[in-house]
């Protein structure tokens, strides 16, 4: 059972925002784009955040590519969401990858502290990110 | 002979170093900055020393007390009021409270010297104190030279050919500066001194007190004597000064604890398997401290007093506070962690504990419980990052 920090929010809910205005999600040749627009993934938008990855995980897309470049800051309830989705699309296919582009510093220096730079690799850009999926 | 420790400053550009403690008390390797400046004063002859207080003063009355463990004689001023049973911090100025303690007890009776208490020094005031009374000073400023690009960070001294302070340029621009001298926080004065101070008002020494005494040509000197001087006003400044004492680079400073390994300095009470752990020194280990096999320190690095290290963690070149818990989870390079911060050297601040990362840094004391998300974080970095 999800815990009440944890429920999506739904229309009528204070702070109600529809998902595909915090996210823009952008198909590319090799992988589809996600990309947070809100500077903060944490709290408020990490349920909505764990839903849009694992919808896409769930419409069949294999490579995920997240645009982070308006992101500097993430809290435990993000990554956790990004690492949700992660497990989610190796079970469907051991292939599958989330990478990431455009880190700003503070997220990098987090990813580095526990380590987790090296299950998400990150590029400097969106393109290189795509391109990486061969 | 007497002396007075300016400790009232509230340390704001070193938070959030400065959050709990007053900046005077902020440790460097174990030690509160302060002690430093103590041990000096003692040295050198200094053994009755007024502490001016203001900001969370009762952490340093409460480390320092009347001085007989360091061997020397301390009261304090406060500068502040209490209202409904808590104290107000209200500064009256470094001169201002010089004035005040003179006001209450005339407690000046002969030349005495006043220092900042968040400086690290090994200045020879031996040697001052000669310079002050061959040129009948009533009052002597120590003097430092500074990279021209540094300027805008202190206040500029002009001197005469015969040392006289003529005139001062406070935190110029590297090009307006008209010299490179800089105040350097240590001051002797003779007691009439301070009848240039007005009595119960503020009078700050820098902009206030030293311009006055130009003004009215008193003899007020300046010492340059070549002396190691930190400054801990900033993260980095903090970080440097750290580093030079574990490199060995302050020789005047000795290590607390026992060197249990070349370059390894341990405290009492530790639970550590030398053989066990990855330590590459300079690492200072403060007492009853735990530090698991598996767990890697690379010097230069300090840990705090009952603090733990997880097996699996990795600290390289960094300050971790007292009572703080690295999970094994944790990969720290050049980091400051106190308490629920985490700060690189350079100044960047993480507030850890509020972005839900107490699974990677947290008070040792904290009984540990998890959200269902840093759950999810710990189940996968165990299978996959470590």
């Amino acid at each position: 059972m999800l815990n009440n920090r944890e429920r999506e929010p739904v229309p009528g809910d204070r702070g109600y925002e529809p998902a595909s205005s915090r996210f823009e999600v952008v198909p590319a040749d090799r992988a589809v784009v996600i990309k947070p627009n809100a500077p903060r993934v944490d709290i408020e938008v990490a349920p909505q955040f764990r839903h849009a990855l694992l919808q896409l995980v769930e419409q069949g897309h294999r490579s995920l590519v997240v645009d982070m470049s308006e992101v500097n800051f993430i809290d435990s309830s993000g990554l956790g969401a990004l690492v949700s989705a992660l497990k989610a699309l190796k079970t469907q296919d051991r292939n599958g990858d989330i990478r990431l582009a455009n880190v700003q510093q503070p997220v990098v220096a987090l990813l580095e502290i526990i380590r987790l730079q090296r299950v998400f690799t990150s590029y400097a850009s969106v393109e290189q990110a795509v391109s990486s999926f061969s | 002979m007497k002396a007075v420790i300016l400790a009232a400053g509230r340390g704001t550009r070193i938070r959030p170093l400065s959050e709990s403690v007053p900046k005077p008390m902020i440790p460097v390797i174990n030690k509160p900055v302060m002690e430093f400046m103590l041990d000096l004063l003692r040295q050198h002859g200094f053994d009755q020393i007024i502490v001016s207080t203001s900001y969370l003063a009762k952490e340093i009355e409460h480390y320092f007390r009347d001085g007989s463990r360091f061997g020397v004689d301390i009261a304090y001023s406060f500068e502040g009021y209490h209202a409904d049973g808590r104290p107000v911090p209200d500064g009256l100025g470094a001169a201002g409270g010089l004035k005040k303690i003179q006001d209450q007890s005339r407690f000046f009776d002969d030349t005495f010297a006043v220092v900042c208490g968040d400086v690290i020094v090994d200045v020879d005031l031996t040697r001052a104190l000669e310079f002050h009374r061959h040129k009948r000073a009533i009052a002597t400023m120590l003097l430092k030279e500074v990279p021209r690009d540094e300027v805008t960070r202190y206040g500029m001294v002009e001197t005469a050919a015969d040392d006289r302070i003529t005139a001062f340029q406070e935190k110029p621009s590297p090009e307006a500066a008209r010299s490179t001298t800089v105040n350097a926080g240590i001051y002797l004065f003779e007691p009439q001194a301070l009848d240039f101070v007005p009595s119960g008002q503020r009078f700050d020494i820098a902009y206030e007190f030293f311009p006055r005494l130009v003004e009215f040509e008193a003899a007020l000197y300046g010492l340059p004597l070549p002396f190691t001087w930190i400054d801990i006003g900033r993260i980095a400044d903090y970080w440097r000064a750290t580093r030079m004492i574990l490199n060995g680079e302050m020789n005047f400073i000795r290590m607390n604890g026992r060197e249990m390994a070349p370059g390894v300095w341990g405290g009492i009470n530790l639970a550590v398997d030398l053989d066990r752990v990855n330590i590459r020194g300079p690492v200072s280990i403060g007492s009853s401290s735990r530090i698991e096999p598996g767990a890697t320190i690379i010097g230069p690095a300090v840990i705090g007093r009952n603090s733990v290290m997880e097996s699996g963690a990795r600290v390289e070149s960094c300050v971790i506070g007292d009572y703080t818990r690295i999970s094994g989870f944790a990969n720290l390079f050049e980091k400051i962690v106190n308490g629920r911060f985490c700060v690189d050297c350079g100044g960047a601040t993480i507030d850890l504990a509020s972005a839900g990362y107490t699974f990677v840094v947290d008070d040792a004391r904290e009984r540990r419980r998890w959200t269902e998300d840093q759950r999810t974080l710990i189940d996968f970095l165990r299978l996959n990052a470590c």
